[in-house]
């Protein structure tokens, strides 16, 4: 399912043809809409080849951001070291050796998904891992809308005016660099539930500036380019 | 277990009131249930009067710029939220509509609690409820007072005025005639009602004109003609008038547009009331200066009637709408049947000649408090200066003679004769000083416990007609006595505290169980009276001759003989059920049913209830405070 010619030909497909096949949830008000918002932390920096450490989860329904409804654990890998990532989130083998499994975490996570758009900052790296870590589960009910809140960052800039060269010229905007110029606090760097709590703060502010500018069902996410499908079996 | 989400979120609510009242795990189980809001700038948090708010916000970061808009669209800033404020109180806790326009200044995130759990914490945790009531006390009067402000600035530059209805400030009724009454019997009845104009109507009650003291003047007297001619040879005819549904701007301008400052108010064809260019120049609004005016102007008690009936239906809920507390609207109540009392009496004295020695009217019990609500029974008295030696009986016949015409007319005018007959028809409630003060030392000095109720509306007495510096010697008198009142206030303090706030044990209110009022509470015996007279227990008690209920507490606090905390919560308390019994009053007597002092707890809203419970609390630590002080056994009279 992770096969990289299966994802090619799906970009290819005539916007029509995405459009189609989110056709139940397309014009479904974003405003009442479920998110699940979504940080993984990994061994390393290769969705393909690096495993889960640490999955964040969050709920919202439309702007709202539910305090109550999160998700947080941390995984106990197969592997046995990944000492390059460790000054990025800070998760040493010896934290995560009584950790559960990914074979226990991976279901609670899906459950908690039933039903919702998922929604992270550059959600393709996380999409793509947890597709692979499904796949190797033989579990195929992985969600199946994907928001990139990243792209919709580029989307508003360009519709406000601002030249998005201009912000890929200092490299594209990182999650903490856009939390820090919303004003929004982070509790902690690079730490899954932490990231998906300011992403979710992130994507709150963008979907009160996607209403202004009349972006209000799923249907019009997938016209601006912010939304992917997930292989696999659809629930929708 | 490890949740950076919610534990951000606790660590903000524990430094803000009222959440940082919350037990901790009480605290993590409301965060736990929150949600977080954003306003962009302008974005509305809560509509004025607008759906209940599903909330009540906590400002996390941004501001919040709460409103109120005049019928006129101006703006009156109430308040400016800030980080750690509170959103939408009113609306979350009472579920009514909006109160005010909560607009974002800035972008805003919220802490957004649901209903539901406000309700919950309010049930069970009390400090939490305290400090939310309190704070909606403050907001209501905050918004209220802007209000207020802002109505007293609609009348300095005459819109507010100006959008009211004609009828509403028209002065009823017009004094008519037919075209045939000649021009001298015509003047004659425009000086006996002290009015400067006169409306000329046919056999059908329609309005054909009108003559005033200009025509009188240029038209008779200039003119030399015969006073015996008809009036219609010299009226303005034909009349212009003004629907009374018309706004007076309408009014205003056809006085403007013809030059007239006589305007006739009508019903269809038939006139209803005058308005001149003065009223509109003196009465601002509906003024108590005006009405004031008014009652000095009035020959007979029947005139006096429309105006009480006038300050009943119009002024008091045109003042309590605009915020005017219940207290002052108490004082201004009092102002007013002041003046209509002094009125009577000086029209009383034209006819029986005057008063052989000097004398001063009384009023007593809530009268004398300044606390009387929309309809109140009379309760007054008649205190005469000792006559001189010979003249004890010709004083006497007088002043009962003076006393009952007096009781006579005030019930004419719209007052009801007490019950108990504590009114100066009462040959009992007829007496010179020295006698008053026999009276007042043998209830003091030698309390019989079957007199002491009766006798503590006596306690209260304010002078208002007449030599008031009797009532002023007689007040001191009785401060003189209270050294050796103890026995008395053990009386006192017995009947202040015989009776606990209608509260359950488990804080539910005890209602009527049958009769009339079934399930009803009664506001005064244990609410407003129930503070009144523990009040006055403390004030006689420290010799403090103040007579309302609010100036006592004062003047207790002053002297440090009641602790500040509990005279705050008594004066609050007091004010909420005072305003509680004036609007429910009001009610009573706009659907013309009989008025009470009973409401229904049931058809409250959930606010009101909450305030009343606090209120009845309140009585209840009063009456513990006094049954230590005095000695009282629990409820023991």
């Amino acid at each position: 399912m992770s096969r990289p010619g299966a994802r090619r030909r799906r970009a290819f497909l005539p916007l029509i043809e995405r459009l189609r096949s989110i056709r139940s949830l397309s014009s479904q008000p974003l405003a009442e809409t479920a998110f699940t918002v979504v940080d993984t932390e990994l061994t390393g920096l290769d969705p393909d080849s690096d495993e889960i450490l640490a999955i964040g989860a969050i709920r919202m329904i439309g702007t709202r951001i539910l305090v109550g409804q999160t998700l947080f654990s941390t995984v106990r890998p197969q592997r046995r070291s990944w000492g390059t990532s460790v000054p990025v989130h800070g998760i040493r083998p010896v934290d995560v050796l009584h950790a559960p499994p990914l074979g226990v975490v991976l279901p609670a996570l899906v459950e908690f998904c039933t039903g919702t758009v998922v929604v992270g900052y550059g959600a393709e790296l996380d999409r793509r891992v947890l597709e692979r870590s499904l796949a190797r589960l033989g579990m195929d009910e992985l969600p199946r809308l994907w928001l990139d809140i990243a792209r919709v960052e580029r989307w508003l800039r360009s519709r406000e005016g601002q030249h998005p060269e201009a912000s890929t010229a200092e490299g594209a905007p990182t999650l903490a660099g856009l939390a820090q110029a919303e004003g929004i606090a982070v509790p902690a760097a690079h730490h899954a539930l932490a990231d998906a709590f300011v992403t979710a703060q992130l994507w709150q502010r963008q979907l009160a500036r996607l209403l202004a500018e009349n972006v209000t069902t799923v249907g019009d996410l997938a016209l601006i380019g912010a939304l992917r499908r997930s292989a696999g079996p659809q629930r929708y | 277990m490890e949740n950076v989400v919610l534990d951000s979120v606790v660590a903000f609510l524990r430094r803000v009131p009222p959440f940082q009242f919350l037990p901790e795990p009480t605290l993590r189980h409301v965060a736990a249930q929150a949600e977080i809001h954003y306003f962009p700038k302008g974005a509305m948090l809560i509509r004025r009067g607008g759906s209940p708010a599903d909330y009540l916000y906590v400002i996390q970061r941004g501001g919040v710029k709460k409103s109120v808009r005049s019928e006129d669209g101006e703006e009156t800033v109430v308040e400016i939220a800030g980080e750690g404020d509170l959103v939408g109180v009113l609306s979350a806790v009472d579920h009514t509509a909006g109160h005010l326009d909560d607009v974002a200044l800035e972008d805003t995130v919220c802490y957004a609690i649901p209903r539901a759990v406000v309700e919950e914490l309010m049930a069970t945790e009390p400090a939490f409820t305290r400090y939310l009531l309190h704070t909606l006390q403050q907001a209501l009067d905050v918004s209220l007072e802007a209000l207020r402000q802002r109505a007293a600035l609609w009348e300095a530059d005459g819109s507010f005025l100006l959008a009211a209805r004609c009828r509403d400030i028209a002065r009823a009724p017009v004094l008519t005639c037919p075209p045939a009454t000649s021009i001298q019997e015509a003047a004659r009845r425009m000086t006996e009602h002290r009015v400067n104009s006169i409306v000329i109507v046919d056999e059908t009650g329609q309005g054909i004109g009108i003559v005033t003291d200009w025509d009188l003047r240029e038209r008779v007297v200039a003119a030399g003609l015969d006073y015996q001619q008809p009036v219609s040879q010299i009226m303005s005819s034909p009349l212009v008038t003004v629907a009374g549904d018309e706004p007076v701007a309408e009014a205003v301008r056809l006085m403007i547009a013809r030059n007239i400052h006589h305007l006739v108010v009508v019903d269809g064809p038939r006139p209803i009331g005058m308005i001149t260019g003065y009223d509109l120049i003196v009465r601002q609004g509906t003024s108590p200066v005006f009405i004031a005016k008014a009652i000095d102007r009035t020959v007979e008690p029947k005139g006096m009637r429309a105006l009480l009936e006038q300050v009943q239906r119009q002024l008091f809920p045109f003042l309590l709408a605009r915020g005017v507390r219940a207290t002052q609207l108490g004082y201004i109540a009092a102002e007013i049947n002041d003046r209509i009392i002094a009125r009577l009496l000086a029209l009383l004295e034209a006819e029986l000649g005057p008063p052989p020695v000097p004398y001063c009217w009384l009023v007593l019990g809530s009268e004398g408090r300044r606390e009387q609500t929309i309809k109140t029974d009379q309760d007054n008295a008649l205190l005469y200066a000792d006559p001189p030696e010979g003249r004890e009986d010709a004083a006497r016949d007088y002043f009962l003679e003076l006393g009952r015409r007096a009781v006579e007319a005030l019930v004419a005018v719209g007052f009801p004769p007490c019950s108990g007959r504590y009114t100066a028809d009462n040959p009992e409630w007829v007496q010179p000083l020295a006698r008053w003060r026999r009276r007042f030392e043998a209830w003091v000095a030698v309390p019989e416990p079957e007199d002491v109720l009766s006798s503590l509306i006596f306690f209260d007495f304010r002078g208002v007609h007449g030599e008031l510096a009797l009532a002023e010697q007689l007040r001191r008198y009785i401060t003189e006595l209270m050294p050796q009142s103890g026995l008395f206030l053990v009386h006192v303090a017995g009947i202040s505290t015989a009776q606990g706030p209608p509260l359950g044990f488990l804080g539910q209110f005890v209602v009527e169980r049958s009769g009339e009022h079934k399930d009803q509470l009664d506001l005064k015996h244990g609410g407003t009276g129930a503070i009144v007279n523990l009040v006055r227990l403390f004030a006689l008690r420290h010799r403090v001759d103040e007579t309302s209920t609010l100036g006592r507490l004062e003047r207790l606090q002053a002297a440090g003989q009641i602790q500040p905390e509990l005279a705050n919560d008594l004066a609050e308390a007091f004010e909420f059920l005072l305003s509680l019994r004036f609007r429910h009053q009001w009610e009573d007597l706009r659907a013309g049913r009989p008025i009470s002092n009973f409401v229904d707890p049931r058809q409250l809203s959930s606010l009101e209830r909450r305030l009343l419970k606090e209120s009845f609390k309140v009585i209840g630590r009063a009456q513990a405070v006094a049954r230590q002080e005095f000695s009282v056994e629990h409820g023991v009279a």
